[in-house]
């Protein structure tokens, strides 16, 4: 899984960013997250926009990957706070998470 | 410079089918008009979210120029997602500031309830960043308030129980306000096996969709309600971003602002409006306005501290879980109940009020707005 760091305050993003929101700095660099996280929050959602209607009730889970990062991703599994979870695979612009 | 409020309006909020919202728009102004003794307005500012994408309807400044005969002054839309309202709100008091004007109209307006929960849900979403995962991951806005709630409840003893207390109540505030969207009885076993929304968020812990129209005039000229500060600040608008999931620092920075520029803290205030989107909102918020120590705000619902009697009431109108959420009238609702409070004419009126407080939220903390009004 990867990441960008920006390289003057060690900022963590899923993406890069034109500006570094903590120090404004405009260079990131590309690295390797290790791809197992523990929750470190979630919910149960039963009223889905639209397109998730069909997999409703899902999990959307808040991941601590690293110190630095937190990942929004989509679990079908029963989770609660300090599970450990990998990253399965990223679908449809989302990251989709299972349990280890 | 000191600014005043010298009127204000409101529509009934819930689901109004015979009404237009050029009607709701209009009624609300009007009756805001009156109360200020018709003065002459020289610009008009209306907060509204969705006109557009669920009614097809813009150009609302100029419809209320235009159709209460206003005369050729400017006007603007104003939007800041569920705090276009109070950004409304605040656009009229820097152009008063700034020498421009004197004499201003605010409205806020929101048309809802004619289109389906998921038409509304796709609007809605236009407030969320279209280019993060978290909208692919089918994150929603009681999603992400769900997320904090578990969070909440996992670093202090905060159960679902507590969430049921602000919503009750909401409820009970509601029951007394003739304008509210809700004003039937619930009991706390109701509002806890409620279905799901997301969880731990049943239905009562959510804000409903609704119909409904708020209006104010502010003035340099000198009544008796002043406003002694107004202050904005913008947040994360990603969850995974949020350094403290459990802070929305929006909120906790507009009000800093607004005690700094008032001179006043948390303790000086007598009766609080919190944007109460979600039953977890409320308490956050109250945390973060300093009301309440960090992870304590629950205590303060659970000791009835926050109803119209205790120390500190917030939501005195029955907030967005019962008086209802028309999303781009709610911050001037707000300015409404507040207005009311302290003239002593307000539903489930504090005694005594002198001073009040509103807070704005828009999308998940990526706008706030804090208004502090004093009776002089």
């Amino acid at each position: 899984m990867q990441a960008y760091q920006c390289r003057h305050c060690g900022y963590e993003s899923l993406t890069t960013k034109y500006y570094c929101p903590k120090c404004r700095h405009t260079e990131f660099s590309k690295v390797n997250i290790n791809e197992t996280g523990d929750i470190y929050s979630y919910t149960t959602i039963h009223i889905a926009p639209p397109k998730f209607a069909e997999h409703a009730p899902y999990h959307v889970v808040l991941v601590q990957m690293t110190d630095r990062l937190r990942v929004t991703g989509y679990m079908n599994q029963d989770v609660n706070i300090g599970d450990r979870v990998r990253f399965k695979e990223f679908s449809e612009g989302a990251y989709v998470f299972e349990k280890v | 410079m000191s600014i005043y409020v010298h009127g204000i309006g409101m529509t009934k909020f819930g689901k109004l089918e015979d009404k237009t919202m050029k009607d709701l728009l209009l009624e609300a102004s009007i009756e805001a008009l009156k109360d200020a003794g018709n003065p002459e307005v020289d610009a008009v500012f209306v907060g509204n979210f969705m006109g557009g994408s669920v009614y097809n309807q813009e150009i609302l400044g100029a419809i209320v120029a235009n159709d209460l005969g206003l005369g050729y002054v400017p006007t603007a839309k104003i939007e800041g997602a569920c705090a276009s309202g109070g950004i409304a709100f605040r656009q009229a008091i820097l152009g008063i500031l700034s020498g421009e004007y004197d004499t201003v109209l605010v409205a806020g307006v929101e048309k809802m309830k004619h289109v389906s929960t998921i038409e509304v849900t796709e609007a809605i979403n236009a407030a969320m960043d279209n280019d993060s995962n978290e909208k692919h991951a089918g994150l929603t806005f009681p999603g992400f308030f769900g997320v904090l709630a578990n969070r909440y409840f996992h670093e202090t003893g905060a159960t679902k129980k507590h969430l049921a207390q602000v919503a009750l109540k909401n409820r009970e505030n509601a029951i007394n306000n003739p304008l509210a969207q809700f004003t039937k009885p619930a009991t706390i076993e109701e509002i806890m096996e409620a279905r799901m929304i997301t969880e731990p968020l049943g239905l009562f812990d959510c804000s409903p969709t609704t119909d409904g129209a708020a209006a104010v005039v502010v003035s340099k000229n000198k009544s008796d309600i002043e406003i002694k500060s107004s202050a904005q600040a913008s947040g994360p608008t990603q969850m995974q971003n949020a350094e403290n999931l459990l802070s929305i620092p929006a909120v906790g920075e507009s009000g800093r602002l607004a005690y700094e520029k008032a001179g006043l803290g948390p303790e000086d205030i007598d009766v609080v409006e919190i944007h109460d989107c979600f039953s977890m909102t409320e308490i956050i918020s109250s945390e973060e306005l300093g009301f309440f120590n960090r992870g304590e705000g629950y205590l303060a619902v659970e000791q009835g501290r926050t109803k119209p009697d205790g120390d500190k009431p917030i939501n005195t109108s029955g907030g967005l879980l019962s008086k209802g959420h028309p999303i781009g009238a709610t911050g001037v609702s707000q300015i409404y109940q507040i207005t009311h409070q302290l003239r002593g004419t307000a539903v489930n009126q504090v005694e005594g009020a002198k001073i009040g407080l509103a807070q704005n939220l828009g999308g998940t903390g990526s706008y706030s707005t804090v208004h502090i009004l004093e009776r002089v």
